[in-house]
């Protein structure tokens, strides 16, 4: 595994991502919670880019059997990467795709150092 | 979100996935040993097979910027912080942008910027002998 210096934590203070390509390889990094994530630009669906795509939440349903009635609530805000190409969307801090567990975008370590991006390839 | 999508990335949708190289490389022991290898990862995640991003002029991004690295003695690092299809991407030679460009993944499965190869070895030079 080799270092690649991709970028500065400057560049995540306007913007979620850094998209970079490295060695052949095209991985967006994304900073969850306080910590950074890096996954291959490139859905397991089609190829598509899914790094480029937008961050979105989760609309969860619970209904209450007594009353009959459902209660909608919005979770995980930004926290779902979707695929520009046909949708497919993943969890942005596990990279589990929502509807097939056993999917899972590819990932990368990825540090902060010096307040320099270090990925690992 | 998806209504500006292009055709054939529509059509991919519903399209059988593959992750066999052999669809898309006639021999993939011919290719580079870094282009072998990654298409032999790919293939192992499961993923539609490898093809390397090219410049406009179909150039592959990784030998030319290899080359230029090692003629100037720099960095260069092509990235972007913008999301979405349409979001720019620079060329950054140790620092400074050298030229910024467009990046388009294509259906058949690799990205294409929007420079050429000329183009980027002009820009580079530029950037390297202003901070030379």
């Amino acid at each position: 595994m080799t270092e690649h210096t991709i970028g500065t934590v400057e560049e995540f203070e306007e913007n979620d991502r850094l998209l970079a390509e490295v060695k052949g390889r095209e991985v967006g990094v994304f900073r969850v919670d306080g910590e950074y994530r890096a996954y291959l630009n490139w859905c397991n669906h089609q190829g598509g880019p899914i790094c480029k795509g937008p961050l979105t939440g989760r609309r969860t349903a619970t209904f209450d059997r007594d009353t009959l009635e459902t209660e909608f609530e919005w979770t995980e805000e930004d926290g779902v990467l979707v695929c520009p190409w046909h949708g497919w969307e993943f969890s942005l801090d596990t990279g589990v795709n929502l509807s097939r567990s056993d999917i899972t975008l590819p990932s990368f370590p990825v540090r902060e150092e010096d307040g320099e991006i270090i990925l690992s390839l | 979100m998806f209504d500006d999508r292009p055709a054939d990335v529509q059509e991919l949708a519903d399209a059988e996935r593959t992750s066999d190289p052999s669809t898309v490389y006639d021999d993939v022991d011919s290719l580079p040993e870094w282009w072998r290898d990654l298409v032999y990862e790919f293939a192992e995640r499961d993923l539609r097979p490898y093809r390397p991003s090219r410049l406009a002029d179909d150039e592959i991004v990784y030998e030319v910027v290899r080359d230029l690295e090692e003629r100037f003695d720099v960095q260069i690092t092509v990235k972007s912080t913008v999301p979405g299809t349409d979001g720019e991407w620079k060329f950054v030679v140790d620092g400074a942008t050298a030229i910024v460009t467009t990046h388009d993944r294509k259906a058949e499965g690799y990205t294409q910027y929007g420079v050429t190869s000329e183009e980027l070895v002009d820009a580079v030079s530029t950037v390297a002998s202003e901070t030379s």
